[in-house]
């Protein structure tokens, strides 16, 4: 996993820069026809996870910790309470 | 105090808006993005003492700026030796006004330049070409941006910002009054097409400009690096060559070379030698048959030298390579031109606000997401990610950044470090975010931060937090 912009409210202030990445980002994760992601840092995964949701797109987002943990059984980023 | 610092905010967003939107930027920039970074790598890979190289070029490069006095005074020295001139410039104009006078001495009617960032930086064509001066540039990117009447967009890939088209059209324009009157469309027909052009410019010219890449204290040499020979034709050809450099171009010896030469072309272009590197030491001498009569070197501070000794000294070991333009995120959507002044990228973002003033530059140290791409690539190891995260504690310090964001800051800095205080704030917010969209996962829209919500959902955070489900003894 590369780089996306969210790091330290960068979205935020340059929401126009963000939104280009994070679309790039996710035409390439819907490239590698994936269906789980991982990452270790939280802003990247919001931005990600809420991108896709965006999309539509049912790639899955977890933090490599909750892999760890054994809790890929629960909802992943964006999927609420309830894992279906 | 604020209003320019606002009306510059709002021109780097403009700026970034339009090249978000420009259609050819975009299709340039998508094309380039791979190749420089696989290139790269493939260098990096086949080399596996590279990291090792990286830390003897960072090495060399701190052990200049350590001593770089008695080495500028050692290269001034071997340079005169040489036959050739040394001239100082404290800032651009100073550099302009030696150069233009140079070649006003040498009744130069036209000048052909090689590469040169230092003479972007110094603003030269534009006051040659007030003196009446034809000035041309002979790298090819650098003479599309000349024709497209634009400034460089990368340091090493002037005009990356061009599509094919785009160049097909500018040579159409510019080259059908020379008598090329078809349109071009193949790229080794463009470089042809360029080639026969400069050739007739390199013979006429009276005066070469080129950059260096390095200045060697032992010899009093300058080295040029360069893909299309346009830099030996600029400098050999003409009766004067000017040689201009920035001061923290010296390095110690052509041993010292033979360690920074690996590492710089792997990094730029994933080559593992450019296809010319040159070292001039002075004009003609008695035994050449060829060569430039007069040789000079100007050498530039414009700000250097305030850099050495404090936090921002580790940028003074870069050797404009671009690595970190080619990996950055940032860069490579909003291309080179958004940064608003001559060096873009990661490199630029540290060193405009150091070279050309901290108020007008106060966006580009936060258009960053503090990935550390540069920071990996960089061949001399400049820290470049914690540069900018230095040059953003000192915009906050000196009140660069908005009133409301300090406040904000401030608060929040106050509000973290009392934990216990901070979970029962955020907890209020954290349950409605919950509350409103835990069924569905994500919230759509969120008042006040609409910039995130606008292209993409927020999911909504967990029933409980992680902290409250630890401290209730729950272990996964």
């Amino acid at each position: 996993m590369s780089v996306v912009a969210s790091e330290d409210f960068f979205s935020v202030k340059y929401p126009d820069i963000s939104a280009r990445m994070v679309q790039d980002k996710c035409a390439d994760i819907a490239d590698t026809k994936a269906d789980t992601i991982l990452g270790g840092d939280l802003g990247c995964l919001l931005n990600i996870a809420g991108r896709l949701r965006r999309e539509g797109r049912s790639t899955r987002v977890f933090h490599v910790a909750e892999v760890l943990a054994g809790m890929t059984d629960g909802p992943a980023i964006g999927e609420g309470d309830d894992p279906q | 105090m604020n209003a320019p610092v606002s009306s510059q905010r709002v021109e780097f967003k403009a700026r970034v808006r339009n090249a978000l939107s420009d259609v050819n930027l975009q299709r340039a920039m998508a094309k380039a993005r791979g190749g420089f970074v696989d290139k790269r790598r493939e260098a990096r890979d086949a080399l596996p003492e590279f990291d090792a190289i990286r830390d003897a070029a960072r090495d060399i490069k701190d052990h200049v700026l350590a001593n770089l006095d008695s080495y500028l005074e050692l290269y001034e020295q071997k340079v005169r030796e040489n036959g050739g001139h040394v001239h100082w410039a404290r800032d651009a104009d100073e550099a302009c006004q030696i150069i233009a006078d140079i070649c006003k001495q040498a009744g130069a009617r036209t000048v052909t330049k090689g590469k040169s960032m230092v003479s972007e930086e110094m603003y030269l064509n534009p006051v040659l070409e007030a003196s009446g001066i034809k000035v041309v540039e002979t790298d090819l990117g650098e003479y599309i941006v000349q024709l497209a009447g634009e400034t460089p967009s990368h340091i090493i890939a002037p005009a990356v910002h061009k599509t094919r088209e785009q160049i097909t059209e500018l040579f159409h324009q510019h080259h059908s009054p020379l008598g090329y009157t078809d349109r071009v469309t193949q790229r080794e027909a463009l470089v042809n097409e360029a080639r026969s052009v400069l050739r007739e410019r390199f013979v006429s010219a009276d005066v070469g400009i080129t950059g260096a890449n390095f200045l060697i204290a032992e010899t009093g040499s300058n080295v040029i690096v360069t893909n299309e020979g346009n830099g030996d034709l600029t400098s050999s050809l003409p009766k004067v060559h000017i040689v201009t450099a920035g001061i923290e171009k010296v390095i110690p010896s052509l041993e010292d070379l033979s360690v920074l030469l690996r590492v710089l072309a792997r990094s730029a272009t994933g080559q593992e030698f450019s296809a010319y590197t040159s070292i001039y030491s002075g004009p003609r001498r008695s035994q050449d048959g060829e060569g430039p009569e007069e040789y000079h070197v100007v050498l530039l501070d414009n700000g250097r030298s305030t850099m050495l000794g404090g936090v921002y000294q580790p940028m003074l070991r870069c050797i404009r390579c671009g690595a970190c333009l080619n990996h950055c995120p940032v860069y490579s959507a909003i291309g080179g031109h958004s940064y608003g002044w001559i060096y873009p990228g990661p490199m630029g973002s540290v060193l405009t606000p150091l070279l050309n003033g901290f108020d007008d530059s106060v966006d580009l140290p936060n258009a960053c997401t503090l990935n550390g791409r540069c920071k990996e690539v960089c061949p001399v190891r400049i820290p470049l990610s914690d540069l900018l995260l230095e040059h953003r504690l000192e915009q906050h310090q000196r009140k660069l950044t908005s009133p409301l964001g300090r406040k904000i800051l401030g608060a929040w800095a106050w509000l973290a470090k009392r934990p216990r205080l901070y979970q029962g704030v955020m907890a209020l917010p954290l349950w409605v975010a919950y509350r409103l969209g835990h069924q569905s996962g994500v919230l759509r829209r969120l008042p006040g931060l609409s910039g995130w919500t606008e292209s993409r959902d927020f999911p909504t955070p967990a029933r409980r937090s992680f902290m409250r489900q630890w401290q209730s003894g729950h272990r996964p």
